[in-house]
């Protein structure tokens, strides 16, 4: 349990739905929806051809960085996602940039997995085979051979929070947390923590992924998260007919700040970080515990450690991927852990809109959460048609209510569950 | 406050290699692998076993051995909180991508769909299982029947230092017990991933690990093996472009000199020379694993604590153990004879 208080102060994303954390909330009120096919790879032969795609031009926030950044970015999606999601961040936030002190300011990433760009290299690829060289090797070490730390392909992942960290003079720390779709859900929650045990008095809690390139989108196909791309609509979140995620890729951040940072400044926050819940199955990896034990212990240990009430919960932003395994067991778990409360609460998934950006699926859903706050909308499960149970209040069409306390959840791969609790500040 | 370590384990490299990687950029690594003990009964099963690295293997070995030396109850194994920190996640993409390279050899014509499709056939249906950046974390809690708090740092050796960090900060917050689990995988994704960011042209790398016991309380009947008492890192953030690397150790390193200063950072001989030169002006007693094993990367603090351990064993009462990472980061840790 946190005993002091941890604010939101600002936030940014670049999202599939959204250029930007302002135009998020029309995105929502509009019931835009991110799918669609792929522009940027070349489908052709493989049974995935939608996704949620970024598909405005990211280059435009970081035309003035050197050319080996531009070069990384060019082969690694998440590095350019993050470069451009702090260009775009920069006019507006310079001046509180500036106010950070490099000793008590830190940075936690959460980063999807390294994904070797196949499709953008084929040509060197096939020379090198023919050549009877290991194609691979011989291609990254050419690709990378620069005077400089940074790889044009397979950078450490922490490359993502030093480059923010060298841009907000951020020094006490540059962590990345690598737990698949919880990454950047867990960033936010220890970066609450980092505060709490007064490691920082400012934490930038972000996370960066994109599963929209061949390796990834083939990979996760083959497992059966993506479905085959044979319908108008394919992601539908706690739908009986569901049948897998929406592909997807985002980049944001949210800057977190102690009291007395935000005392200090004058600064009026958007949100407080009440608190968290962060379990594992010790089940397996493919699947989640049937009983869902662990998802429920996350969901109650969050509510507990927030010292709020069932009733005062206003809102749930489902992680509610669209699989199988996920959306059932989810409102299982959420009714196990509350009680006869979960069936009243407001329930939805924005994945149907914006995709499932794994690693960088918490952040984004954090950001929009604050819009949904911000502007008192409950979005609805835009493609739901037939609850898989008609017993919970799966939001059907967005409502205009208040949202004082809500939770945020994400599960990931391999039995990882973590629950957010955040309170409005800006009512 | 002090944290106590009650028990570790660890496993390191027993065979060493020196692999030619590249023909056109002139690049060699010596590498270190372990040996899997396929023997153990806490050796996981095949059908897990298919999709996990060698070094997440054997944490589910070691890991198992010390919970059960711990005689922590069942309850209490599940709310421990459990930190990891890992290399490269990946260990021979060639092995996963085999096939697909194999098309791409005998690729005839454009890239067309028929292309594509013998591409996407070939490629690895279990690749995303394979390359999951929290599996060690997750078998660890799978196979040992760790429930707690948790995440995975990563994937320089700076990660295994923010692991036990978050460790010691949950026994602070009321936590009776939290683990720390680091290993490292030398496989061709790591050496290029090391070898490139550094742009050492011969280096060297092992795969190895280490699992740290940590407890707020004594445990009846056993003394814990030592206290951590101090940890320190550099406060600057550093430079992506900077390829040089600057020695600020002396910065972290306390008044009080320690009977031993145990140290890590480099991957190659030249950069090992350095620090070793470095270091003897400011301590009379320095100790390095590189000697023997090169870098071990994300295991290579706790490998260090497990070494300097054995010194306390051996009369020591004071080591200090300090890294830099690939991007320049120095961190010290202190340990004490409890």
């Amino acid at each position: 349990m946190l005993n002091k208080k941890v604010y939101i102060i600002d936030y940014e994303v670049l999202s599939p739905i959204a250029e930007g954390a302002s135009n998020l909330i029309s995105s929502i009120e509009n019931n835009f929806c991110a799918e669609g096919f792929v522009n940027r790879v070349d489908t052709a032969g493989i049974p995935f051809k939608k996704a949620a795609e970024i598909k405005y031009d990211l280059k435009k926030y970081y035309h003035d960085e050197p050319q080996s950044l531009k070069d990384s970015c060019f082969s690694d999606r998440k590095l350019e996602l993050t470069v451009a999601c702090y260009g775009k961040a920069k006019t507006r936030m310079e001046k509180l940039f500036s106010l950070f002190e490099s000793e008590r300011t830190g940075v936690i990433m959460g980063v999807g997995a390294d994904v070797i760009p196949l499709e953008l290299y084929e040509e060197e690829i096939i020379s090198y085979a023919s050549k009877n060289l290991d194609p691979l090797i011989e291609l990254e070490f050419k690709i990378n051979n620069n005077d400089t730390r940074l790889n044009v392909v397979n950078n450490p992942y922490d490359i993502h929070s030093l480059y923010l960290a060298q841009k907000m003079n951020a020094g006490a720390f540059q962590r990345s947390t690598l737990t698949a779709c919880v990454s950047s859900t867990q960033a936010v929650a220890f970066a609450a923590d980092a505060i709490n045990d007064n490691e920082a008095d400012v934490v930038i809690a972000g996370g960066t992924d994109s599963l929209v390139n061949l390796v990834a989108m083939s990979s996760f196909g083959k497992l059966g998260v993506i479905p085959e791309s044979r319908e108008a609509i394919n992601c539908r979140p706690f739908d009986i007919n569901r049948n897998g995620a929406l592909a997807g890729e985002c980049a944001g951040f949210i800057i977190m700040a102690s009291e007395k940072f935000v005392e200090k400044h004058n600064i009026k926050p958007v949100a407080e970080f009440m608190g968290y819940g962060n379990t594992l199955d010790a089940y397996k990896i493919t699947a989640p515990e049937p009983e869902g034990n662990s998802i429920t212990l996350a969901i109650k240990n969050a509510v507990e450690n927030s010292g709020i009430e069932f009733d005062q919960i206003d809102y749930i932003n489902a992680h509610g991927t669209g699989t199988k395994h996920n959306d059932h067991l989810e409102l299982k778990c959420i009714e196990k852990a509350l009680g006869e409360r979960a069936r009243s609460i407001p329930i939805s998934s924005t994945k149907d809109r914006h995709g499932h950006a794994i690693a960088a699926a918490g952040i984004q859903e954090v950001c929009l959460l604050i819009e949904l706050m911000k502007n008192n909308t409950i979005p609805a499960n835009l493609n739901l048609l037939s609850p898989c149970n008609s017993d919970f209040n799966l939001v059907r069409e967005n409502l205009k209510s208040p949202i004082e306390f809500a939770l945020t959840n994400n599960f990931s791969f391999g039995g990882v569950n973590t629950v957010l609790v955040l309170k409005n500040e800006m009512i | 406050m002090s944290f106590n370590l009650i028990g570790h384990s660890s496993f390191v490299a027993d065979e060493f290699n020196e692999i030619i990687l590249t023909q056109d950029q002139n690049k060699k690594v010596v590498s270190g692998t372990i040996s899997l003990d396929k023997n153990s009964k806490y050796f996981p099963l095949r059908s897990d076993e298919k999709v996990m690295r060698d070094d997440v293997k054997m944490s589910v070995v070691t890991i198992q051995k010390l919970l059960k030396d711990s005689h922590l109850s069942k309850k209490d194994i599940e709310k421990i909180s459990l930190y990891v920190a890992n290399g490269a996640f990946i260990q021979y993409f060639q092995k996963h991508m085999s096939r697909v390279l194999r098309v791409y050899k005998d690729l005839k014509g454009v890239m067309g769909e028929l292309n594509r499709k013998k591409i996407y056939r070939a490629s690895p249906p279990l690749l995303a299982l394979e390359t999951l950046t929290n599996s060690n974390m997750s078998f660890i809690s799978q196979y040992g029947g760790i429930k707690g708090n948790n995440t995975t740092y990563g994937n320089t050796s700076i990660g295994a230092y923010y692991a036990i960090q978050r460790a010691c900060k949950d026994l602070l917050n009321g936590h009776e017990n939290a683990m720390v689990c680091a290993s490292n995988s030398s496989g061709t994704y790591s050496q290029i991933m090391i070898g490139s960011a550094m742009n050492s042209s011969f280096f060297k790398e092992s795969s190895a690990g280490a699992n740290l016991l940590f407890s707020s309380k004594n445990i009846e009947n056993k003394i814990p093996i030592c206290k951590i008492t101090n940890m320190n890192n550099c406060k600057i953030p550093p430079n992506i472009y900077q390829n040089s690397i600057e020695r600020n150790w002396s910065k972290l390193l306390d008044e009080n000199q320690s009977d031993k200063l145990i140290f890590s950072g480099a991957i190659d001989d030249e950069t090992f020379e350095k620090d070793f030169s470095y270091l003897t002006k400011i301590h009379s007693n320095i100790f390095s694993l590189y000697t023997k094993y090169g870098s071990l990367g994300a295991s290579s603090i706790p490998l260090g604590i497990i070494e300097g351990i054995k010194n306390i064993q051996g009369g020591s009462d004071v080591i200090d153990i300090i890294d830099r990472d690939l991007y320049g980061r120095e961190s010290l840790i202190r340990i004490e004879r409890c």
